[in-house]
Formats: structure tokens, sequence, C-alpha cells
């Protein structure tokens, strides 16, 4: 009798050997009751295994798309690093607080004013981010809290990037807290103020801070508005959206194509388009070399993802743009990454 | 009737903006998803967070998912990732699992159901959990999700021989775990 096969059993039972194999543990299958008894046993495993309950608590299945519903916004809140936040944050501040003083705080009592004030630093406003203080769960939790307090909106209609930057900062949530928020008009003002169309490039906005993501969790109990906006956003990922953002801040841009993965040829075929049309708009950026070297090993991404000659030659053609061009500081990183590429031909 | 559609339709839909859609999808999948992952993890409160997030980014990226192809592989296969990733993590393993899982009767037939009792279910439970975390991913990817070893390899970024050997050993374990039931059954089945 040939060697005993224990150990081509449990392939042998997926499926998963050569045809050769096969034949040599079925051939000895039939002459070895021990491995015949072995199989079966593993075969009695796996059913066994695939029989066991499984059970969920009580309810669990119906409240599930509910809580889902709540998570996705904040979920794409956490997509920003807490750098990017803070540094985002204190830009959005420095912008809005003169304008937060005359528009927002003034009609709000004295000491609110303090308050406001005082917790709107960035530092504060990172601190006190359920995304990054929490898990998720606690943050689905936060952003549905019954006795959160709806948030107010601005009393005075302001242009509609300042309105959305407020709504972003701690200003606007400490204000909600304050007598102005009572006023029943206000949710809907808030609603008003932040604009259908908002730039989401993937991540959110940089100034998304713990009172953003209250404000969104309350806006949902509402109506379904800002989920979809988001789901819209989502949909309409790309190109065209990025530049949009970058137009509308060079810092938003540059921080949203940083954390953004191409996970697929698609995506990075559209992250170096990205990329190109940053170093194309903000060409006289610091950053417009680093989004044209970005753009370049998008390319070979997309190249290494797809193996398309196309892919090839456009990354071959970028590259040695690059690196013809006067002002190529990081010439040695364009090379190594033109030296991984196949040869050309000559 | 949205519960009527196909799922390439509803997917067609979510991709456009529908949220209605993508709601009847999850509820489609829901009890699969949140299957894949406890199976893996263990953990109920871990399994609800693995399956939320696993909607979650396939909701992110359903405008590069081919709607033709079937969504359930797609959404579980995110869910076994993140369940893996979960498990294979430091805090993951400092956790104790909790103790015997609920104890239903099921109605799926096997070979060893009529001798399998609570016990035996119980040992095969334990056994399960005791199990190195990626050996139980490979077990569950493979028996509850039936993925080939080249999908199991790519789900895991592992190599086909990893896949084959830690499949192997988590057999092995098992088997040996119910092997006085696995007997007993032997016998039942032999007596006339």
């Amino acid at each position: 009798m040939s060697a005993h096969v224990e150990d081509r059993l449990s392939p042998y039972l997926d499926g998963e050997l050569s045809a050769g194999e096969r034949d040599r543990v079925e051939s000895h299958l039939r002459g070895c009751p021990a491995c015949a008894r072995h199989l079966e046993e593993l075969r009695a495993v796996d059913a066994a295994a695939r029989a066991l309950p499984l059970e969920a608590p009580a309810g669990y299945f119906g409240s599930f798309s509910g809580r889902l519903r709540e998570r996705l916004p904040q979920r794409r809140a956490r997509r920003w690093p807490a750098w990017a936040l803070a540094a985002a944050a204190g830009l959005a501040l420095a912008v809005l607080v003169p304008l937060s003083a005359r528009r927002v705080v003034s009609p709000v009592p004295e000491a609110v004013k303090t308050d406001a004030l005082r917790s709107s630093t960035p530092t504060t406003l990172v601190a006190a981010s359920p995304a990054f203080a929490e898990p998720p769960r606690v943050r689905a939790k936060t952003a549905a809290e019954p006795g959160a307090a709806p948030p107010a909106g601005v009393a005075t209609p302001v242009p509609m990037m300042a309105s959305r930057e407020q709504l972003k900062s701690g200003l606007y949530a400490q204000k909600r807290s304050g007598p102005s928020a009572q006023e029943p008009s206000s949710q809907a003002a808030a609603n008003q103020a932040a604009p259908p169309a908002a730039p989401a490039a993937g991540p959110a906005p940089a100034s998304v801070s713990g009172a953003a993501e209250r404000l969104e969790g309350a806006e949902e109990k509402n109506k379904e508005g800002p989920l979809r906006k988001i789901q819209r956003d989502e949909a309409s990922r790309g190109v065209r959206t990025d530049a949009q953002l970058m137009r509308a801040d060079e810092d938003v841009g540059y921080q949203s194509l940083l954390v953004r993965q191409a996970g697929s040829v698609d995506e990075a075929r559209r992250l170096a388009d990205a990329w190109k049309t940053f170093a194309e708009t903000h060409p006289a950026s610091p950053r417009a070399d680093e989004a044209r070297v970005r753009a370049i090993e998008a390319r070979g991404l997309a190249w290494r993802l797809s193996h398309d000659p196309a892919d090839l030659d456009r990354v071959r053609q970028s590259a040695r743009a690059y690196l013809a061009s006067s002002r190529a500081p990081q010439r040695e990183r364009v090379r190594a990454l033109l030296e991984t590429l196949p040869a050309s031909e000559p | 009737m949205e519960d009527a559609e196909s799922e390439t339709g509803l997917l067609e839909k979510a991709r456009g903006g529908s949220l209605p859609a993508f709601e009847e999808i999850v509820r489609r999948y829901q009890r699969r998803v949140y299957a894949t992952a406890y199976r893996i993890v263990r953990r109920h409160e871990v399994a609800d967070d693995v399956a939320q997030e696993a909607f979650i980014r396939a909701h992110r990226s359903l405008d590069r998912f081919d709607a033709a192809r079937p969504f359930g592989p797609w959404i579980c296969r995110i869910a076994a990732n993140l369940a893996v990733n979960h498990v294979r993590s430091p805090a993951a393993r400092e956790e104790a699992l909790p103790d015997g899982h609920a104890e239903t009767p099921s109605a799926a037939a096997s070979p060893l159901q009529g001798v399998l009792d609570s016990e035996a279910r119980a040992m095969l439970e334990r056994a399960l959990q005791d199990l190195p975390a990626e050996q139980r991913a490979v077990f569950c990817l493979r028996v509850f999700e039936e993925l080939s070893y080249r999908e199991i390899a790519d789900v895991l970024a592992i190599s086909i021989g990893t896949v084959m050997s830690r499949l192997s050993r988590a057999r092995e374990k098992l088997r040996e775990a119910l092997a006085p039931y696995l007997a007993a059954a032997r016998r039942a089945g032999s007596e006339p």
C-alpha cells in the first residue's frame, strides 16, 4: 500500500489538488480504511461547523440598516487625519473668528461668547472630536444622543462658504447652546446654510470637527437629506470634484489628495489626473512639484494594476517630461520610479 | 416594488444615489455579512461593527463595483477582510473570547446531527474559538464562504501554500476536539 495521505486530505476535500495528486489520493483511499475514515471525519467536521447555530440579539437585524444610516456620514469625516483637521480648523478659524465675532457671537450674551471663543481653538476642536477620541460605535451614539440640542442656524444669511465653515466649526456648536438656539426657524436655516453640492472628493472638508459631526447627526434625525447628499457626493467622486475642491481651497484640495488611496486601476488613473490637475491649477504653489511627482507615481500604480501599455506609455511620458524640465527638484525620486518600469523599446 | 427588484437594478439605483435601494441591498445581505464577521471575530459587538463598516465601505465604493457581478461575495470579502484585520490587531489578541455560544437547535442536516448533541456543539464552538485567529479565518473563508484557495490567499494576502497548511491544521484541531463524538457517530452509524 502506498504511503498514507493525511496531509493531502484537506485539499482533496476542497478539490484543490492537481489531477495527478487527486488520482494518487483516490487510489490510496480505495485501499486504506484509516485514511478513508480520516477523510470522512474531516468532512463531518466541516458539516458540523456549518450546522452550528448563529444567533444575534433579538431585534438586531431589524435595526441594522437604521444604525448604518447614522454611521455613514460620520465615517466620511473620519477619513481626515487629526493633523489635517487641526491645520484646517486653525485655518478656518483664522478667517472665521472676525466674521463670527460680528455675525454670530455678538448677539449672544457675554458668558456664551466667552465660552464659544475659548472652545474654538484648534486644539479643543480636535480633542473634542469624537472621530478621534472614541471608537466608531461610541461616535455613532454621540451623534444620535437623545439629549443633544438641535443645532441652531445662523441668524443672518452669510456667504455659502463661510456658512459651511461656521457650521463645521466649534463656534457654531457653541452658539447653538445660546439663547438663539431656541429660535424655531434656526434648524431650517442651518440646513439651508449647508450647500447642497458640498465639495466631497472622498474625504470631508478639513474643517470637520466634533461639532460638525453632532450637527450632521442632528440633521439626519430630521430628514435624510444630508445622507442623500453625501451619497451623491460619493458617487460623483472624480477629477471634476477634485478640481472644484482645489479651486475652493488649495489646502483642502491638497490634503484631500494626500489621504486618498487608489485600490483599483480607475482610482489610480483618477488620482493621477487629480494630482496633475492640482499641479496645473496651482503652478506657483510650493506643493506643485510634489503634486507632479505624485501624479507620475499614481500613473505608475495604474500601470502596475492594469498592465495596460497605454498606462505604461503615459507614466513614461510624464516621468520623462518631468526629468526634462528645468525645475525638477525630485529628479532622483522620478528616476527611481522610471527604473522600476520595463525597459522601453529603442 | 423594490422588494421584487433584481440585485443589479438595486445596485444601479444605489449607485445613482438612491438610499432606499442601498438599504434594500443591506437588508438582503445583513445576515450573511454579520455571520461572516461573527464566525471570524467571535464577538457580537465586534461583528456588528465589522458588518456595519463593511456596508459603509461598499457604499463608498459602489461607483467602482461592477453591478453585473454578484454583490454577496464582494461584501462578504470586505467583511472578512475587516474581521481578519481585527483579529490580527494587538487589541484583539488581548481580548478574551466570550464563553460558549447560544445553543439553538439548527435545522441544517449533517451526518453528525443525530449524535452531535449540545455538548458536542459546545465543544466545537470552543475548539473554533481556540483556533489561532489566522487558522480560524482561513477555515471560515473556506467552509462558510466557500472561497477557493486562490481567493482566500488574495483576501488574506498570504500564499496558497499557507492557506493549505493553515486549513489542514485547523481541520485537524477541530477533528481532534470532536474525536469522541465522531467515534460515537461512527458507532451509531454502524449499528443495525
